[in-house]
């Protein structure tokens, strides 16, 4: 599949996903978040990502995602990632096991996260598994999400790209920091809101496989969708087997009804 | 028409708003649904007979967020 079509592709996700159901609540694009719909509430989210490598290759992605809501603490996720004219899919499962509102929009909460994938490698079939927990602390204009997830990758990819390409175990620890913008308070009327946030991506994957990542970005969120642009730098890199990642771009939309 | 005013703690964002609104709309007898993010507080009206106020706020809980009964 050539570059016209997965811009051809990359539209038509987006349009798709532009029409979907309550989101995540104050999530950022590259952090997975304690937050779920409501229950039976689902939507799906398009995210777009373009990372030029060093070696003049470039890492083109199409993330689909579909969130389904339970109970109101707990979601399952099904994920479809295509990349260089393949597929990989995943499903995964959180549950929200801690939960404090102190505020009309405060809260602290925790979630633990699994799941499996099924990564498109060669002959391998077999699922990855992979386990973690996420957080959301908001208070006032401010937010701070992370997350610390366990990977286990049984395969190597044909050609390696990014961390999860080389088989083995991965550690992931993201961070995202984000303030509110406007409005510097809500009010009786329902608004939009606009956050600036700083993101922090980190990969080890023991020797010879570690990375970070900064991210800068601007989420619009609106009663009935959200949107997102983050750009993605470099930081530290020691990697053997794989390019080392450049500056790149990240584009979500997820949508609400 | 009857209405009734609960607290909710929570709604960070204007999605959180969305979750609640449709949770509410969704439970039977209900027809009008307006929330003051500022003041966190959802007013919750049916021209007939509002569901019970356990109803309502375990719908704010199915929603993720966390009812208060007696809003200051």
């Amino acid at each position: 599949m050539g570059p016209k079509h997965l811009k051809i592709l990359a539209g038509i996700a987006l349009f798709l996903g532009s029409l979907s159901l309550p989101a995540g609540a104050q999530q950022s694009s590259l952090v997975p978040s304690a937050t779920t719909p409501g229950h039976l509430r689902w939507f799906p989210e398009t995210q777009v990502q373009w990372t030029p490598l060093r070696n003049g290759e470039t890492l083109n992605e199409i993330k689909q995602h579909f969130t389904l809501g339970l109970w109101g603490k707990s979601a399952v996720t099904g994920m479809v990632h295509l990349r260089g004219g393949k597929t990989e899919t995943a499903l995964i499962a959180k549950h929200r096991f801690y939960q404090n509102d102190f505020g009309s929009v405060d809260t602290l909460r925790l979630a633990a996260i699994g799941g499996f994938r099924q990564r498109n490698r060669g002959d391998a079939s077999g699922l990855d598994p992979e386990l973690g927990i996420a957080s959301n602390w908001i208070q006032g204009r401010w937010g701070w999400n992370s997350a610390l997830i366990w990977q286990s990758i049984g395969e190597d990819h044909l050609t390696p790209q990014k961390p999860e390409d080389l088989a083995g175990s991965l550690l992931r620890f993201d961070q995202a920091l984000l303030w509110r913008m406007f409005p510097a308070e809500y009010g009786a009327k329902l608004q939009a809101a606009t956050y600036l946030t700083l993101e922090s991506n980190v990969w080890f994957g023991g020797s010879d496989n570690q990375e970070s990542r900064l991210g800068l970005g601007i989420l619009y969120e609106a009663p009935a969708f959200a949107l997102e642009l983050v750009a993605t730098l470099p930081f530290t890199a020691d990697l053997e087997g794989r390019p080392e990642r450049g500056y790149g771009i990240v584009a979500g939309l997820r949508l609400l009804f | 028409m009857q209405s009734v005013t609960l607290g909710v703690q929570g709604m960070s964002c204007p999605n959180c708003v969305n979750n609640v609104t449709h949770t509410l709309y969704a439970l039977p007898g209900v027809d009008m649904v307006s929330i003051n993010m500022g003041e966190g507080t959802v007013t919750i009206g049916a021209r007939f007979a509002l569901p019970p106020q356990a109803d309502l706020e375990q719908a704010i809980r199915d929603a993720g967020f966390t009812p208060v009964s007696n809003p200051g």
